[in-house]
């Protein structure tokens, strides 16, 4: 596969063509996670909605059945179910990491590990979450590492 | 996590619930003393609780990780003690093998958690590095051509 980048200060807005034999399941792949930084979602603070872009969110987690999204500094409830955010974030950089979390792996900063085996993520904004060791090996894959 | 410990307990209580069975039937055989049925049914529920209850907060996601491994050692202690009080008169006939193997069960529970920490330690390690070269793929590779 042939990438090229054109650059010129004529350009408006930045424009993405992808020339192919046929659309298959990789240019469906391709198209998806190029598509991912226009995709916005909808959260709630005190019944005032905010659009939210992916780059903005930390993690989803789910808390009595309620989604909420965790930016740097604010907590939003969103609409979705987390099966639904799931779906709407394949092979971007947002991966489940326990049975109520999806995090953005971009806002990781560091792993520990405790002596009971627990498995924690410091991300950007100092706040360290729970990694579920189910979920280690697909972490890996998507970090660039082998399952 | 109340959901979490009844979990744990129930599978925790029909894995013991053959060896307790077993033990008596054995001891019954050899000692021809009866060993009732409530007592051992009551020994096994206590000993699952206790047991279940350690698992849980060893696994707990909450506090320290240090303090939550201590704490799984301490409330295994109180099941041995359960099992002693079903089995002693047959199974310890001195006073002293209880702490023989309160002893022996903080060696293995020592050298377990040892042995995880490592195999764990060395899975965050290859996790940060696949991190950094994320982050700084250039300088990485760099490194690792020295």
């Amino acid at each position: 596969m042939k990438i090229s980048i054109v650059e010129s200060t004529e350009i408006e807005e930045t424009e993405v063509i992808i020339k192919c034999k046929e659309k298959n399941e990789q240019i469906i792949e391709i198209e998806r996670s190029l598509t991912y930084l226009n995709r916005i979602i909808t959260g709630k603070i005190d019944g005032r909605n905010y659009t939210l872009k992916p780059q903005q969110i930390y993690y989803f987690d789910s808390i009595d059945n309620r989604v909420f999204a965790y930016t740097k500094s604010n907590v939003y409830e969103v609409n979705q179910k987390l099966y639904q955010i799931e779906t709407m974030f394949d092979d971007t950089p947002f991966i489940r990491i326990n049975k109520s979390m999806i995090l953005n792996i971009d806002k990781i900063i560091s792993f520990s590990s405790a002596i009971n085996g627990r498995m924690e993520a410091t991300l950007r904004n100092n706040e360290k979450v729970v990694i579920s060791r189910k979920y280690v090996p697909i972490l890996k894959q998507l970090l660039g590492g082998q399952k | 996590m109340m959901k979490k410990y009844l979990n744990t307990f129930a599978k925790t209580f029909f894995f013991s619930s053959l060896p307790f069975i077993v033990l008596s039937f054995f001891i019954m055989r050899r000692t021809e003393i009866d060993m009732l049925y409530v007592r051992v049914t009551i020994g096994n529920i206590l000993f699952s609780l206790f047991i279940s209850l350690a698992i849980t907060i060893f696994k707990s996601n909450k506090g320290n990780g240090v303090v939550n491994a201590v704490l799984g050692y301490i409330l295994i202690l109180p099941a041995l003690i359960v099992f002693r009080r079903v089995f002693g008169e047959y199974l310890f006939s001195s006073v002293w093998v209880i702490y023989i193997i309160m002893v022996v069960v903080g060696i293995i529970y020592g050298v377990a958690l040892l042995i995880a920490s490592k195999k764990y330690k060395s899975e965050v390690d290859e996790l940060n590095r696949l991190l950094l070269k994320k982050e700084n793929p250039e300088e990485l590779d760099d490194d690792e051509i020295e």
